[in-house]
């Protein structure tokens, strides 16, 4: 598909319709068509229909396996592209807001008609005459039809003007170009195509700087060229943006959401949409909460989830961590060996063996099973805490009987005292519970038999030390997996408890600036 | 271009013509697969004459389903409000079927006469007899000529049998247009057939 150009799709539908067979030019027709629409979207699937141009049923069907959005457009070629027959074409097939793709070959129904004219006549009555080909009325009928059902009408060149080239990287065009094809409205030729792309491709460039002017004509646009399911994700997306970067929600005209956080949509939008590998961009969305994760549905597309999650380890805060054994779960590369999902209504990080849900509330995981284990060993304590960088305040074994909580009277880990393993005496193989304490002076409950690291009652942590601490310690990593774990994400620097306030987002930031009445009140800051 | 306007000898195909309503009406039918019409498919719709230059027919296109499933067919379609010169007209075709069956047997299953007026209603219960068919190439000496490339020879006895066996002669009406599965309806045909995977 690489070097297609819009000149060449055109190129093909011609030579195709140029076929003596039927079946040759249905095929060639479709597929040059196919590649076009992939060409914008590598991900949707093209299902091509046996019909062929039909007044009523698709030539093509495209569909997305998420179902955060439509999840199937119809699409309807016409090589009869003059707004007459486009007008009855939207009567007809609208109720399903389609695409309607103009096979683009005016010019060459002009020279077959040269070459070969009929040699019947049909001295037709009522006809609606050629002068409708020129008459902007019938044309402006046809965009306020088709924008109003929710139909795109376009060609090659209108689709041609969505695709990236392969050397961009730019994810938000790729993610604008999508939306378009997914839920795009009214006419779409070259010019309105490039028009209307650019424009809401240049107000997402502009929100990153909250440029305001560009980012409220993509706004407009956007309202105006995308159905309402897709507009709407789009706006919040933009609106999203332009909070993220800075800019005052109360100045987006109309604003989708005016509240800080991205919405549940515009953040799904946003992870399901295409890769956008762009740390700073998942930084500045930093006001997620487990919650609110926990609700997504990302579909097969974690990267964009890991992205977000690694960036935002420090804001986003959790309270609890549980661990289940898993089925054995083969991880293509070493890349892959942890992998973030949303499962089971929680955010979770798939290991080999295990999967660990994270929660803000005990109830949140209610629904993931706990099995319960035998404790653990000093010395396996011990090694686990060397990796999470974790001294023990205090720790709880059972055995022959007894329940023995060792406790250290200093700030030194119960682990370095000598006297610990003789302390525990037989139960130093089952330990059952351990209080660790952090470099940064945050602590981690760990409860062994239930997999379980938590914070203490009031407290929250965050979620570089519910996963990067509190999990190798209520949990056996492998080797492995221990590094996979310290290459996403770092430990916790040894900044003190007072350090642990000054976790506010961007959002935060901006929110608490926006909801403050009394400016004085910033000054503090 | 989308909306582009269509500008020389394709100008009088523009707007709701009869081969168009044809189209329509019989993709309304919910039996018909696709469609080739004058002038952008030309070049599926084009024969020979036995001498010399070429024709084409209004409409081709494929069945589905049942008897008729991928049955092709050609059609000449006469949005009329009277007969017309009609009777001339479908002698014509009728030599025009007769090439067309002579030369592309594979896509000539079928021969439809659509239109919006009778005419011949006197000869109406042999319009699609075999006998019709030679005697409406014997009918004209030029056309005669045409068909089968001289003035004295007589057309094929089976092969005009042959022709008039596929015959249809369809008198629609604008009200009978609209009398069909309504839009929502033949949507839902569509879409279970699509679920079935049949389509």
């Amino acid at each position: 598909m690489t070097g297609i150009t819009s000149v060449s799709t055109l190129a093909r539908i011609e030579a195709a319709m140029a076929l003596p067979s039927r079946d040759d030019t249905i095929h060639d027709v479709k597929q040059a068509v196919i590649d076009e629409f992939e060409r914008v979207d590598s991900k949707v699937e093209i299902h091509a229909t046996q019909y062929f141009r039909h007044s009523f049923a698709p030539d093509l069907v495209l569909s997305w396996r998420d179902d955060v959005d439509r999840s199937e457009r119809w699409v309807f070629l016409r090589s009869r592209v003059e707004p007459a027959y486009l007008l009855e074409d939207v009567a007809t097939v609208a109720r399903d807001q389609p695409i309607i793709f103009g096979l683009g070959i005016t010019g060459t129904a002009d020279q077959v008609s040269e070459l070969q004219p009929p040699e019947v006549s049909n001295e037709p009555e009522n006809h609606i005459e050629a002068t409708l080909g020129h008459d902007d009325s019938v044309v402006a009928q046809l965009k306020e039809r088709s924008t109003a059902s929710g139909t795109l009408i376009t060609d090659p060149a209108g689709i041609d003007a969505l695709v990236i080239p392969d050397d961009a990287t730019s994810s938000i065009s790729l993610l604008v170009a999508r939306q378009i094809l997914r839920g795009g409205r009214g006419m779409f030729d070259e010019e309105s195509s490039m028009e209307t792309f650019s424009t809401i491709n240049s107000g997402f460039i502009a929100a990153f700087d909250t440029g305001a002017d560009a980012t409220f004509k993509a706004a407009v646009s956007i309202r105006s060229h995308l159905g309402n399911e897709s507009g709407e994700r789009l706006l919040r997306l933009l609106h999203a943006v332009w909070i993220g970067s800075g800019g005052r929600s109360d100045l987006f005209p109309d604003a989708p959401a005016a509240e800080g956080a991205l919405s549940d949509d515009a953040l799904e939008l946003l992870i399901t949409g295409f890769d956008i590998d762009d740390a700073a961009f998942w930084a500045r969305l930093g006001s997620v909460t487990l919650p609110q994760l926990g609700r997504l549905n990302v579909g097969d597309r974690p990267r964009n989830l890991s992205r977000l999650v690694a960036v935002n380890a420090d804001k986003i805060e959790g309270r609890w961590c549980r661990v289940v054994p898993d089925e054995p779960r083969i991880a293509h590369d070493e890349a892959n060996l942890l992998q973030w999902d949303i499962e089971k209504g929680a955010l979770a990080l798939h290991g080999q063996h295990f999967t660990a849900y994270l929660a803000n509330e005990k109830k949140e995981l209610d629904g993931i099973q706990s099995n319960e284990q035998s404790g653990i060993a000093v010395a396996d304590l011990s090694a686990r805490c060397a990796f999470s960088e974790a001294s023990v305040s205090d720790m709880t074994a059972s055995g022959g009987g007894l329940i023995i909580e060792v406790a250290s009277d200093s700030a030194d880990s119960v682990l370095d005292n000598p006297y610990t393993e003789a302390s525990v005496g037989a139960a130093a193989e089952n330990l059952t519970n351990a209080t660790a304490s952090l470099r940064n002076g945050h602590v981690v409950v760990c409860d062994f038999r239930h997999s379980t690291a938590s914070s203490r009652t009031r407290g929250t942590l965050t979620l570089r030390e519910l996963v990067r601490h509190g999990l190798p310690i209520v949990w056996p990593l492998a080797p492995d997996e221990s590094e996979a774990l310290a290459a996403m994400l770092s430990p916790v620097a040894n900044l003190g408890n007072g350090d642990a306030d000054a976790r506010s987002s961007l959002f935060d930031i901006i929110d608490s600036a926006d909801t403050s009445s009394d400016p004085s009140e910033d000054s503090t800051e | 271009m989308v909306g582009a306007a269509v500008g020389g000898e394709g100008t009088h195909h523009l707007g709701i013509d009869g081969a168009n309503r044809a189209k329509r009406w019989l993709e309304g039918t919910t039996r018909v697969l696709h469609t080739w019409m004058n002038p952008e498919d030309a070049v599926k719709l084009r024969f020979d004459w036995a001498t010399t230059g070429t024709f084409t027919f209004d409409l081709g296109g494929t069945f589905w389903g049942e008897e008729l499933h991928n049955k092709n067919f050609y059609a000449e379609c006469k949005k009329y409000k009277a007969a017309g010169d009609q009777g001339t007209e479908y002698k014509k075709y009728l030599a025009k079927c007769y090439l067309a069956l002579e030369q592309r047997p594979e896509m000539c299953d079928h021969f439809m006469w659509i239109t919006w007026a009778p005419f011949s209603v006197t000869s109406w219960p042999d319009l699609m007899t075999a006998e019709y068919v030679a005697s409406s190439i014997e009918s004209d000496v030029a056309l005669r000529i045409r068909t089968i490339g001289e003035s004295v020879a007589l057309p094929d006895k089976d092969h005009c049998a042959d022709v008039a066996k596929r015959l249809w002669l369809i008198v629609l009406s604008d009200k009978q247009e609209v009398l069909r599965l309504s839009d929502d309806e033949r949507g839902l045909v569509v879409s279970n057939r699509m679920k079935l995977g049949t389509q």
